[in-house]
């Protein structure tokens, strides 16, 4: 049974897509790729758009199944069930990874003293609630959320569009072009945000031009993410090592914001709310592999061990951003190469097959 | 058949009530009749001229049945019926009809001479309007219909009797568009109010409860309005409309969020001023709801967000107060909360006094006593003028806006964020009678966008919500198509 | 899972939570109570000649009644770098310095003479204060400085940072702040500017004397307070405060140099975006004047920059196009010139030769001192990287690479009436 318009399901990559990437992951990359990141963040965009492409042709040749039953079919349970586990684990760390930024974001900037307790009971629930009353409800909460999220983001990003040079960091290419190719290895972790769309096959009401309106909205969204980190990266040089969440310390940047003081931060609070946004749906998606993994019913067992799971990994990180980072750095850019391999094949076998299938019923 | 059988079964069954009126004459040729009715309900003076009197005079030598003469020649009222037993007659008695029982005749007539009293259609107090109509439901059903009918001169008008309450027998009224109102939606609602097995239905919001189908949720969930404009209106859309004897408010299904945010006042005023109400009253509800919780979210969390001119005026002003803010903006609210519940409940020469008082002394002494400070006493008067910008959702609005206030006491702006993505959540979840609560926004319906937060004039708008199901979505020919 | 279930869940998070939470929270009072609203910073070295800082904040202490009434104090603290001072700060104030209001940090000459990125580092690292905080530098003593600034009757609490951003004509302004300062340090021109506010030498003492043993007292103003100080600062604080449009200039961290007013102006040239100069042109003589000085003010200048090597020599080539307006004629006779705008070869020429003249200048200051205002290390890099870069290695020292930059300035005007 669709549960998801078209629309629906565009806001939800477009909110998968967007998740991390005005927070912490600019910075990031300028420290891996230096002034060269914002092709780092281009060329990563397009392994993203892939993956988007490839499972909206699934989504599209498969409109009455599910990916437990497609990897099932062709993959046998046993496969089904690796592939299975493989996708949680890795949707399991991305939903850490937004628990952990949007901790540090709150104490960083906003409280003097923030428990771990004190966040993580408020956010489990709420998310877990959107996770737990399904993609109909996510879809329609991220209909509601999305112009007050566009509204915040473009007032943050407005407030400092005249300090813009467009040159500040030429020349690019003055090293040559492995430090963008190190820095899009490295950061691959925040591009695989796409995975988890699979999870939503057989739920989505497929329209006519199903896959050019997906993937037009999400070659929108990477120019914006681009644009902005171009300006963003403009505006502070060489300074943006010393920033720890892009949009924030954007927002409050513009010399203009000290007549002003500081209540564009409210704005960038409409902006956090993609995060919860973003982890509802790494935990919907947690919640049906666990469910299909252990054939139950209801995902609300399997949401409750995966919110148990995670509080646990962040409590044994000390919700430690950087230790964080680290990992992404090291690992688990490296493991989301299999991962977006992995799904580029599933992707591939699931649409060849149906193509097959469907030539076969024409003849 | 025996009078005096009749009326004793018939005392018995009233229990020997006082108020249960017979009387026994002869017709002239010497024929025993009885006439029974309930005192008050009944027009004593045309039940005098139109049925006793006539009777008395009746001098039959024929050999026809009493009761069909009289039904025939006699009585001359428009509604007159034969009770099949005493239970009907029962029944019939207490909807205000007169019952005659003739000695000579096996039928027992049952003459219709309702007297209720009831007050002239007037405008509402809770609905004013600027320009539009002022009539408004009052306790008289039949009263309520007539409004209805006139406004709805068609003969797609449908209109289900039903009897709700073991002991009011209170007279519900379904009523719909026959060709307009998806059938299905009809069915449910009928069930449901069928299914009722209460002893007494006093007012139509008793019906509430039996029909949301969420039982413990704090957000209105059925549409109500005084207005037969207002009812009229979603009849046309597809909804399905309940009048209940005794009260003036109609209930309409399904009910989506939005029609609170329409007033009825927009559709008789420029589309684009409407456009602007509406944006408004959004933004109105969504301050009451979220600012006191973001003042004291800033207080307390993020002075840092706030803006240095506006900080030192807030510092001054808290500087002594000693209540923290949240303990302080939660007093000011139950102190107008209060206010506001005892300046409804007193009589109202003293309300108006009451207001007056508690706002302008209470409020102006606390702060010069230091008591509590002018931006909390600001805020919290602020956010209460705009929970009435929508009337209908002034009570939801505020039981929210405590709720947000404490969230932002103990969370912070998190605290905020999360009451808003959990509100929205919820909202998205709840369905009424297969419409969606927050539609036409979420899910998003682009059709229905022409009259949701934008209002195009009436003539550009072509077709019914699609937001309320409906088996006729032509409201009128388009332009184009008319050439 | 049973519905009733999750009912039990829902109700006991919510339970928990408010337990975990309630007691403490609601008591939680506002937290001007806890965190003192600092508006502005001056570092110093201590008085003792140790290596330590001496940082004043200027803190506003709210006063009960609710009226919009600034009332500023200025404490006083000492430590090794910024957090020792600010933890000494609080035990004085019994609160935590808030620096997220901080408007302007005001650094003096002898903290200048080290590293100021080292102090200032731990500003823009966290998110304590905002990154678009204002540096000002002072001749002086910056404690000073900001208790005159504290004390004027017509106090704002972002006075200097108000008077500051009036300069709009000069290239400094509201730009100069710790992003812009962390920015330039770590680009390969390192130069970075700030604005240079002095105290007026007749009141300075006095205003010296006034706030010397001011740490911790209260100097509150009190009354002005609705004012506007954006128009006009300098009548704000007459006497006092005095940004006469010098600047000074960081290069590594380190306090370069200290550009006069009078000769801001000729930076003025090289710098993009500045337009609204006064320009005088003196001893016109043709065939209308004799001996005239002409003011003429640029309403528009468009300014293109060539830069190319000529035997391993960088050159710019600047390319101006203004539009003037004649402000005043004056004659050595007194007559008077009735049309609103004069303009001919005579005068085109004059210009030429002033604005060469006086980029040359700009540039020779550039040279002698070693630092790159205008970041022309960026500008050869990215036009002609391989010659930069030939360039820089023929250098003995390849930070000195100003020297032999040369520039060529072309000027064509209009009028504009």
């Amino acid at each position: 049974m669709t549960e998801l318009s078209s629309r629906q399901f565009i806001l939800i990559s477009l909110y998968l897509i967007i998740s991390s990437k005005l927070m912490s992951m600019p910075t990031l990359i300028f420290d891996y790729a230096g002034k060269e990141a914002i092709f780092t963040i281009a060329l990563n965009f397009i392994v993203e758009i892939l993956i988007v492409f490839l499972v909206c042709e699934v989504i599209k040749r498969n409109p009455n199944t599910n990916l437990f039953q497609l990897l099932k079919q062709k993959f046998s349970i046993a496969g089904a069930y690796i592939i299975l586990i493989i996708l949680y684990a890795f949707i399991l760390f991305k939903f850490l990874f937004v628990l952990q930024e949007l901790y540090t974001f709150f104490k960083e900037f906003l409280y003097d003293d923030f428990m771990p307790i004190v966040f993580a009971l408020p956010m489990f629930f709420v998310v877990g609630y959107l996770a737990f009353k399904g993609a109909r409800t996510m879809g329609r909460t991220f209909e509601i959320l999305f112009w007050f999220i566009l509204i915040g983001i473009i007032v943050t990003i407005a407030s400092n569009l005249e300090y813009v040079s467009f040159s500040r960091l030429e020349p690019y290419f003055e090293n040559g072009i492995m430090p963008m190719l190190d820095g899009s290895l490295k950061s691959l972790f925040y591009f695989g945000n796409s995975i988890p769309l699979l999870f939503f096959i057989g739920k989505v009401q497929v329209t006519q031009k199903f896959t050019t309106k997906v993937i037009a909205s999400t070659v929108g969204l990477a120019l914006f993410i681009t644009a902005f980190c171009f300006i963003f990266y403009d505006v502070y040089g060489m300074a943006v090592p010393y920033t720890l969440f892009a949009l924030s310390d954007f927002a409050q940047y513009a010399p203009f914001i000290l007549d002003l003081q500081r209540l564009n931060w409210l704005s960038t609070m409409v902006d956090v709310t993609k995060l919860f946004c973003s982890a509802s749906i790494f935990l919907y998606c947690l919640g049906q592999a666990g469910k299909n993994m252990v054939k139950l019913k209801s995902s609300f067992y399997p949401i409750l061990v995966s919110i148990i799971i995670t509080y646990v990994l962040a409590t044994l990180l000390n919700y430690d951003l950087d230790i964080m980072k680290h990992y992404i750095a090291n690992y688990l850019s490296y493991a989301t190469i299999g991962v977006m391999a992995l799904t580029i094949i599933i992707s591939l076998v699931f649409s060849f097959n149906r193509r097959k299938n469907e030539q076969k019923f024409i003849q | 058949m025996d009078i005096q059988k009749i009326l004793q079964e018939l005392k018995q069954n009233f229990n020997e009530t006082s108020d249960l009126v017979t009387r026994e004459f002869s017709t002239h040729s010497g024929e025993k009749v009885a006439i029974v009715f309930i005192d008050n309900i009944v027009d004593q003076l045309l039940l005098a001229t139109s049925v006793i009197k006539p009777l008395q005079n009746l001098n039959s030598e024929e050999k026809a049945d009493l009761a069909d003469t009289a039904m025939q020649q006699i009585i001359a009222f428009s509604q007159v019926k034969e009770a099949k037993d005493i239970t009907e007659l029962t029944e019939n008695l207490l909807s205000g009809f007169c019952g005659v029982i003739f000695e000579n005749s096996q039928k027992i007539l049952i003459v219709q001479c309702v007297k209720w009293i009831t007050r002239l259609p007037s405008e509402p107090p809770t609905s004013a309007v600027e320009k539009g109509p002022r009539e408004g439901f009052v306790e008289d059903i039949m009263s309520n219909l007539t409004l209805l009918r006139k406004r709805l001169k068609t003969n797609n008008l449908k209109i289900e009797n039903l009897k709700i309450g073991k002991e009011t027998n209170t007279e519900v009224r379904l009523i719909y568009l026959n060709d307009v109102a998806e059938p299905q939606v009809v069915k449910k609602v009928k069930e449901k109010l069928q299914a009722i097995d209460i002893d007494g239905v006093v007012d139509s919001n008793y019906l509430i409860d039996y029909l949301q189908s969420r039982k413990h949720c704090i957000f209105k969930q059925i549409g109500s309005t005084e207005k037969p404009d207002v009812v009229t209106a979603k009849i046309l859309e597809g909804r399905v409309a309940i009048l209940v004897d005794g009260s003036p408010i109609a209930l309409t299904v399904p009910y989506i969020l939005l029609e609170d945010l329409q007033a009825s006042s927009d559709y008789y005023s420029n589309a684009g001023r409407a456009t602007f109400l509406r944006f408004l009253r959004l933004f109105a509800a969504l301050i009451a709801i979220t600012l006191p919780g973001i003042y004291v979210a800033l207080l307390c969390y993020h002075i840092k967000a706030i803006p240095i001119k506006l900080l030192i005026t807030i510092l001054n002003s808290v500087q002594g107060i000693p209540l923290t803010p949240l303990l302080e903006v939660l007093f000011i609210i139950f102190l107008f909360e209060i206010l506001y519940e005892a300046s409804l409940r007193m009589p109202r020469y003293m309300g108006l006094a009451l207001s007056v008082v508690g706002a302008l002394i209470l409020g102006d002494t606390a702060v010069q006593a230091g008591l509590i400070s002018s931006p909390a006493v600001l805020i919290v008067a602020i956010t209460g003028v705009m929970s009435y910008t929508i009337p209908e959702q002034s009570n939801q609005i505020s039981f929210l806006r405590l709720i947000f206030t404490i969230l932002g006491g103990l969370l912070g702006i998190f605290g905020i964020i999360v009451g808003v993505v959990f509100l929205i959540g919820y909202l998205v979840n709840l369905d009424s009678y297969g419409a969606p609560y927050l539609a036409p926004f979420a899910p998003y319906i682009k059709a229905d966008q022409q009259d949701a937060l934008m209002h195009k004039p009436a003539n550009q708008v072509f077709y019914r919500p699609k937001s309320i199901p409906n088996i006729n979505k032509r409201r009128q020919k388009n332009d184009r198509t008319k050439q | 899972m049973s519905r009733s279930l999750f009912n039990k869940i829902v109700v006991f998070c919510v339970v928990f939570f408010l337990l975990i939470l309630a007691p403490q929270e609601i008591n939680r009072p506002n937290q001007g109570t806890i965190r003192a609203v600092c508006t502005g910073l001056a570092i110093d070295t201590a008085t003792d000649g140790s290596n330590l800082l001496n940082v004043t904040a200027q803190v506003l202490i709210p006063k009960p009644g609710g009226q919009y009434e600034q009332t500023i104090s200025l404490v006083n603290g000492e430590g090794a770098n910024l957090i020792e001072s600010f933890d000494n700060m609080r035990f004085q104030l019994g609160k935590e310095v808030g620096l997220a209001h901080c408007c302007f940090i005001i650094i003096s000459k002898d903290v200048s003479e080290t590293n100021i990125a080292t102090n200032l580092d731990y500003l823009i690292r966290g998110s304590y204060s905002g990154n678009n905080t204002v540096l000002v530098y002072t001749d002086g003593k910056a404690k000073d400085l900001i208790a005159v600034a504290s004390n004027v009757n017509s106090n704002e609490v972002d006075n200097i940072q108000t008077l500051v951003k009036y300069n709009k004509k000069f290239l400094t302004s509201n730009e100069a702040n710790l992003k812009s300062f962390f920015a330039d340090y770590n680009s390969p021109h390192k130069t970075s500017v700030m604005n240079c506010v002095n105290l007026n030498k007749e009141s300075g003492s006095e205003g010296g004397s006034q706030s010397g043993g001011s740490s911790g007292g209260s100097s509150g103003g009190s009354s002005g307070s609705g004012e506007s100080s954006s128009s006009g600062a300098q009548n704000n604080l007459p006497d006092k405060i005095k940004n006469d449009g010098s600047f000074a200039v960081f290069y590594d961290g380190k306090l370069a140099t200290v550009i006069d007013a009078d000769k801001h102006k000729y930076f003025n040239w090289l710098d993009k975006e500045l337009t609204n100069n006064t320009v005088k042109i003196e001893n016109i003589t043709d065939d209308t004047f004799t001996n005239a000085t002409i003011n003429y003010s640029i309403v528009n200048k468009i300014m293109k920059q060539k830069f190319y090597f000529v035997n391993n020599t960088p050159c710019i080539d600047i390319y101006y196009d203004l539009k003037l307006r004649t402000e005043s004629i004056e004659q050595e006779d007194g007559t008077t010139y009735p049309n609103q705008s004069y303009i001919n070869n005579v005068i085109i020429n004059a210009f030429n030769e002033k604005v060469e003249q006086e980029s040359q200048q700009a540039m020779d200051i550039q040279k002698e001192y070693g630092f790159d205002i205008f970041n022309y290390y960026k500008s050869f890099n990215t036009k002609s990287h391989t010659e930069w870069q030939k360039y820089l290695n023929s250098l003995d020292n390849p930070e000195d690479y100003m020297k032999n930059i040369q520039i060529f300035t072309h000027v064509t005007c209009e009028s504009m009436i």
